[in-house]
């Protein structure tokens, strides 16, 4: 079950790795909007940070047991 | 700032040496002084890895990085670390389960065993030590030509070098990687500790997040959004630095044999997600103080603009800790980076355990010296050096995924590709052939002829599953 469960977080990867590299995270020029007088991509940056890590935890958690986890 | 430099250095130096006596090893084998008896707890794996990864380039290269080229910086390295953290969970769990079936003595002999011959593994170390040398060095110099600019009385540039190589030598010969990490610990809790205060002093300097960035649009837009000012930052700029840092802990050997001794999978799955966190919280300050620099210090030199943010606006003891934190920095890489060349040739040789132990203690010395030497005669190009040294030992990718992760025997196509491909991307960047052809650099190119040439042997071997 967590064996199917895990491909939900690698889809999410996929995507949000995908979006890294387009408009969503890096407009050209583009400094608004802003987030608490902060620029568009260091919050957009920020926020993608987090997620990434939160994914990744979730990944961590749904994972199998290692042999050697007691 | 001599005297608190001196209290803090003799401090840290005390400290230094009281882990190196208490990880000293009576009985030294491969087992408990090159993999630290293969037993890597999360909190000591955690401070060991972070430390190792971020090095000088973090706390003078990445200021200079985001003062001159802006905000892209953070998607350079913030955002590339946080995907590293994902795959490190989801590739590195496989590949350190892997690893651990068989007798583990380095990346480069793991390769050996998996493909069946030693070319692989050649092929492996090779790449290490043409992208490991230079990035050591020029981090060396980095930190030298600072304490000798700090302190221009005291020594010369290849004196404060010597120095700090000898630091790394004496203390890795006597506790060996234990020894390394007990250090790297101390080394990443100095360097978080200092990189935070530098970095709120200089945000205090604007007295807000929003006004700093208010101040650097007035003087200089262009940084708040990507290219940045110099076009750097373009979408393959992007996409080559996240291929690269994703690949680094399976790339680079000192980061590699972290994952493998951690001591459980749970233990390397907390490690990474520390890890993300670390890395998110050690890159923000560089930020404020790059920001700090693009406002008060636009058009200073690299070693003027860190020489203010680092010491000359900071209090004495502040920047002490400074110089201490910028030397942690510096030799908590170059140690684990030199060391692990050592690993990797030991895991090449074939004679007895000691024999091959007092070879590789030999050469560690010599890796040492060799730095060292290059040091003397390399530029100051640091970020971007790291990065080439990154692209560089990520051409190891392939070579390294399908021979730990393939079920089968892969053949020579991997291996000789990556040499080709070594040699390509090292002419590349002495300048003999160029850097790109048509709109795509060669390290773009670079990672899809490998890709193209691991999916060529994937293919071949599952047709030959099917036949047989």
């Amino acid at each position: 079950m967590k064996f199917k469960k895990i491909w939900w977080t690698d889809s999410i990867f996929i995507i949000m790795t995908i979006a890294s590299f387009t408009g969503l995270l890096i407009p050209a020029g583009q400094i608004n909007p802003k987030f608490v007088g902060i620029p568009y991509t260091v919050w957009v940056g920020v926020l993608f940070c987090i997620l990434y890590v939160i994914v990744a935890y979730i990944a961590s958690k749904l994972q199998e047991e290692g042999p050697d986890d007691h | 700032m001599i005297t608190s430099f001196i209290i803090a250095g003799t401090i840290y130096l005390s400290i230094l040496i009281y882990l190196a006596r208490r990880s000293r090893l009576k009985e030294k084998t491969t087992s408990n002084y090159l993999l630290a008896g293969g037993n890597l707890g999360m909190l000591l794996g955690l401070f060991t890895t972070a430390a190792t990864i971020f090095s000088a380039f973090t706390v003078i290269g990445m200021p200079d990085f985001f003062r001159t080229h802006g905000i892209g910086a953070w998607i350079f390295l913030g955002v590339a670390d946080a995907m590293m953290v994902y795959v490190l969970i989801r590739v590195g769990v496989i590949i350190r389960q892997k690893a651990r079936s068989g007798n583990y003595e380095g990346m480069a002999g793991l390769l050996t065993r998996a493909y069946g011959f030693k070319f692989a593994g050649f092929v492996a170390f090779t790449g290490v030590v043409i992208f490991l040398v230079p990035y050591i060095s020029v981090q060396i110099r980095g930190v030298s030509i600072f304490l000798n600019a700090a302190f221009p009385n005291a020594l010369p540039v290849w004196g404060w070098g010597t120095i700090i190589v000898a630091i790394m030598i004496i203390y890795s010969e006597i506790g060996g990687l234990r020894a390394i990490m007990y250090n790297d610990t101390l080394q990443g809790i100095i360097l978080f500790i200092v990189i935070w205060i530098i970095g709120w002093n200089c945000l205090s300097e604007f007295g807000s997040v929003a006004a700093m960035f208010e101040k650097v649009e007035s003087t200089k837009a262009a940084l708040l959004s990507v290219p940045g000012p110099n076009g750097l930052f373009t979408t393959q700029f992007f996409i080559i630095s996240a291929i690269s840092i994703v690949l680094l802990p399976f790339t680079q050997p000192q980061i590699s044999t972290r994952v493998i001794i951690m001591k459980s999978t749970s233990a390397l799955r907390r490690m990474a997600i520390g890890l993300g966190i670390f890395a998110t919280l050690v890159i923000l300050p560089t930020m404020f103080m790059g920001m700090y620099g693009a406002v008060l210090y636009p058009d200073s030199s690299v070693q003027d603009f860190i020489g203010h943010v680092l010491l000359y606006d900071q209090a004495p003891a502040v920047a002490a800790l400074g110089l201490i934190g910028l030397i942690a920095a510096a030799i908590s890489t170059s140690d684990s980076q030199i060391f692990a060349l050592g690993t990797e040739l030991r895991s090449l040789l074939t004679v007895d355990d000691k024999r091959a132990l007092a070879i590789t203690r030999v050469f560690i010395l010599v890796f040492g010296v060799i730095a060292l030497v290059f040091s003397i005669l390399s530029s100051e190009q640091l970020v971007l050096l790291a990065r080439t040294s990154f692209a560089g030992t990520a051409m190891l990718g392939p070579l390294i995924l399908v021979g730990i992760l393939s079920r089968k025997r892969p053949g020579l196509l991997i291996p000789i590709c990556t040499l080709v491909a070594l040699l390509v991307f090292v002419l590349s960047s002495a300048g003999v052939i160029p850097d790109r052809i048509g709109p795509l650099e060669i390290e773009m190119l670079l990672f899809s002829f490998l890709l193209m040439v691991t999916g060529i042997e994937l293919l071949r071997l599952k047709l030959q599953k099917e036949i047989t």
